[in-house]
Parts: structure tokens; sequence; C-alpha cells
């Protein structure tokens, strides 16, 4: 044996190839793991980034379209979770890549849209609609986010507006997961809709609510029933805030905007603190039962304040 | 004697082989620094180039945001057409002059990588309309722009007027 010297000893060569050797498979082996998880932590990233950026269309508040949809569809099959928070003013929807449950993701703030989705999506076939909320002027367009994976099948509702909307007709957005039926023994393992009861999910026009379960969402317009139907209700509930933030936001601007009219001479007078004190209502809401209170006065004060501004000399909005 | 000199030979030649081994060691160091030095600059321009598209994807997404925010936005009545394509006077001069207001908005242009947004009038005018501005901020940016018209809405009577809507963006160097 080479190796082994004249006095027995492992020669000093051997020693020093076996341990640079060693440290150089240690640092080759730390450097691809460190490499993979940047990938992964990377690709989240990108992932993340890109949801957000095909989101933006959707989010151009007031554009010339009533109620758009678009079908994105990913390289991949990702995990996406969503959450709503409300710290900083505007709050802000969080979109977090979970693709890779090992690597630790930021999340995406994000703060000019209102994300209407469950709070986890595994899906490469994504379904965005966006609708105006009109609460009395444009506030936003709220997003509705889905996967196309999940089917929708709503019953009885042949010739409704949801139908107009969204289904295979000539003013529809012919949306490939929605089925429109008669029955629900007609709807096989989707996701069913309906105005009775019976369904997974049950829209209430009487009580101006949809029901899920035993949750209970509050709407007022189409825009949020929409919004009810396609989210879970934390998200539902902290983005109705956001909205009513933005609301009262966006009053201080019209407060402003009545002020400039004045001095030109109209006479109009507009109630925007009513609207004001009703979205702060919204704002403090602590359970359901406030909030759906709250945001019904908002739609009352709403409509009070288009009315005004309907016989105004000079229109506010 | 003749012990000794076989001796020392075995040791020169022992420090011959160790230094060649050193040499050996030192080149394949220098070798795998370039070659990980090559592939960190290739990492980093394309992570840059990316960067950048995704800033101009945005920049061009916010112009066209700001001129149909309702906090901007003419009110619907200033034209025959439902959604009157123009940004109103009066918003504009009230973020102009409200600090309090700018404040309020600034997270969805800092959210946005925005270091600057203004509304400059091009004619008949040149008055500057600050709508967000970074403060302190002096790194490297972009400043992407789309024309608008601008109306002010009289008694009855609506008088526009062209300008053009910038936007500075944070270019990811400076981050």
């Amino acid at each position: 044996m080479k190796r082994i010297g004249k006095k027995g000893f492992i020669e000093f060569g051997w020693i020093f190839a076996l341990i640079v050797g060693a440290l150089i498979l240690f640092f080759a082996f730390y450097f691809i793991g460190t490499k993979m998880n940047e990938s992964k932590t990377g690709q989240g990233l990108v992932a993340e980034n890109t949801l957000d950026i095909l989101l933006n269309p959707f989010s151009s508040f007031g554009g010339l379209g009533a109620t758009s949809s678009k079908e994105v569809t990913l390289q991949k099959k990702e995990r996406f979770n969503f959450s709503c928070n409300l710290d900083m003013g505007f709050g802000y929807d969080s979109i977090l890549s979970a693709t890779n449950p090992g690597v630790r993701m930021a999340p995406k703030k994000v703060y000019d849209k209102y994300i209407f989705t469950e709070s986890s999506i595994y899906s490469k076939n994504l379904q965005v609609i966006s609708k105006p909320f009109n609460m009395p002027w444009r506030v936003a367009d709220l997003i509705y986010l889905f996967s196309r994976d999940r089917a929708y099948c709503f019953v009885g509702m042949t010739g409704s507006t949801i139908e107009e909307e969204f289904g295979a007709g000539t003013t529809g957005m012919n949306i490939s997961n929605f089925k429109f039926k008669d029955t629900k023994a007609d709807c096989g393992n989707s996701i069913t809709v309906c105005y009775g009861s019976g369904c997974d999910i049950v829209i209430d026009f009487e009580y101006s609510r949809v029901v899920k379960g035993t949750r209970e969402f509050p709407f007022i317009d189409d825009s949020t029933m929409y919004a009810a139907i396609f989210s879970s209700y934390d998200i539902y509930a902290c983005n109705m805030k956001r909205v009513a933030q933005r609301i009262r936001y966006e009053t201080e601007v019209y407060r402003n905007k009545a002020r400039a009219l004045g001095v030109k001479g109209c006479s109009s007078i507009f109630s925007l603190e009513a609207l004001d004190q009703s979205a702060n209502q919204v704002i403090n809401s602590r359970t359901s039962a406030e909030l759906a209170s709250s945001i019904y006065t908002l739609r009352a004060a709403a409509d009070a304040l288009n009315s005004q501004n309907m016989g105004a000399d000079c229109s506010l909005y | 004697m003749k012990n000794n000199l076989t001796k020392l030979k075995l040791r020169k030649k022992g420090q011959l082989k160790i230094q060649e081994m050193a040499f050996v060691l030192l080149g394949v160091i220098f070798l795998f620094a370039l070659i990980l030095l090559f592939y960190v600059s290739f990492q980093y321009r394309s992570w840059q180039k990316v960067a950048v598209q995704s800033e101009e994807a945005r920049a061009i997404t916010l112009l066209e945001v700001v001129a149909s925010m309702p906090e901007f936005r003419c009110s619907s009545s200033f034209s025959s057409a439902s959604e009157a394509v123009c940004i109103d006077i009066d918003k504009l001069e009230y973020f102009n002059k409200t600090r309090s207001i700018r404040d309020k908005y600034s997270v969805l242009w800092e959210s946005s990588q925005a270091a600057g947004v203004e509304v400059q009038e091009i004619y008949p005018d040149k008055k500057t309309y600050t709508i967000y501005s970074k403060s302190g901020f002096q790194g490297s940016s972009k400043t992407y722009s789309t024309y608008s018209a601008i109306c002010n809405q009289e008694y009855g009577e609506l008088i526009c007027k062209i300008a053009k809507i910038k936007i500075k963006m944070i270019m990811p160097e400076s981050k």
C-alpha cells in the first residue's frame, strides 16, 4: 500500500488531498443547496409578481369597460395563499406563493387592488373577472379570482342577469367553467349556486345576502354579490372594509370638489358627510351582523347622494 | 554522511511536491472563483433585465390608472358619454395644494415603485400639479409619460387643456 509510509504513517499528500477534497465537496454541495433554495424563492417571487401584473389591467379604476374577464394560464400549477389586511390606511391584499412548502416566502402586498377570492388556490388555470363598484360614484373595480378547475353551476338562473353577464349568450362573457342548468341534478360535481335553498351557495335577494353553509355574506349590489360568491368570508369582510376606506378618501376629494363648484356658482348641496360616516361604520364593524347593517346604511347614503347629484345644477360626479 | 544526503534529498523532493500541490490547489480555487463570478454576474443581469421589464410594464399600467382613478377623473356629467376621458383640474389642484391627501395616497405609489407622479400642462399654460413626490429620493429613476386632457368644470361649460401625465419610476439598481 503506497498510502502507508515506511513508519506506518499515512503520507502527508493523502491527508492533504482528503481534507481539501472534503472541503471542495462541502462547498460544492453548500453552493448547490443554497442556489436551489434561492431558485425556488425566485420562482415564487416571480409567480407572485406575475399574478399581480396580470391583475393590473383590472385595477385601472374607471376604465371604459363595465365588466371584464380574462383567462390567466400560468407556466405551471401554482399554489397561492391569499389574505387581506387593514393596516396602513388603504389596507392590502397579500399574495403568497406556497408551491414549495419548505421555502420561506415573503408575501406580495397589493395595495391598489381588491381581490375577492378563496384563501388558497392551487391551479395552473385561473379565471379573473372584474366589475366596477359604484357607491355612488365608481369607487374601484372589484376583482374576482378563482381556479378554472372549479366549475360553478347556476341552477334555475336561465335568463337572469347573471346568465346575461357570464353565460354564452351574445352579451355574455362565456366563462368556460360556468354552467347554467334548470335542475341541481344536471350539475354533477360542480359547486351549485341557486336562489332558493339546498345549493352550496344560496343567493337570498329578500335579505340581500349570500349564504354559504353557516356563513352569511351581506351584499348591496351585483358587484358585491359576485364578490360574496367567489370569496371566503374573511377576505370578503376585510376587502369590504378596504373599499369603505377608499370611499372615505374619495369623499374627501369630492368634498373639496363640491366646494370648488360652490365657488363657481353652483348652489347644490351634497350630503357627503352621511356617506363618510356610514363608510366609517363599515370599517369599524366587528361582527357579521354589524357589517351587514353598516353596508346597508352605506347603500342608503349612496342612494341619497345619487338623488342629489341627479337633481343638482352642477353634477358632482 | 550518505544517509544524511539521502534524507536531505527526500526532504527537498517532499517540499517540491507540497509546493506543486499548493499551486494546483490555488489554480483550482481560482478556476472555481472565476466560474462562480461568471455565474453570479449572469444571474444578476438576467434578474435585472426581468426587473426592468417588470418596472416598464408597471409604469405603463400606472399611467392608465392615474388617468382613470376616480380621485382624478372628470365627472361623467362632464360629457355626454357615460365615462369622460379627462382629468379634473379641481381634483388635481386639491392634491397639489394638500399635503395630507398626498400622504394618504403615498402608499399606493410607493408600492408601485414610483418616485413621483405629476401632471404638467403643456398648452396653453405650463403649470405642474404634483400628485406624489417621494421625499429625499435621489436614486436612479426613469420617467414615463402620456398625454391627457385636463378640464375645468365651469358653470355649464367645460374648459380643457392639454397635459402630460409623468410618472418617475425607481429603477432596480438604486434599491
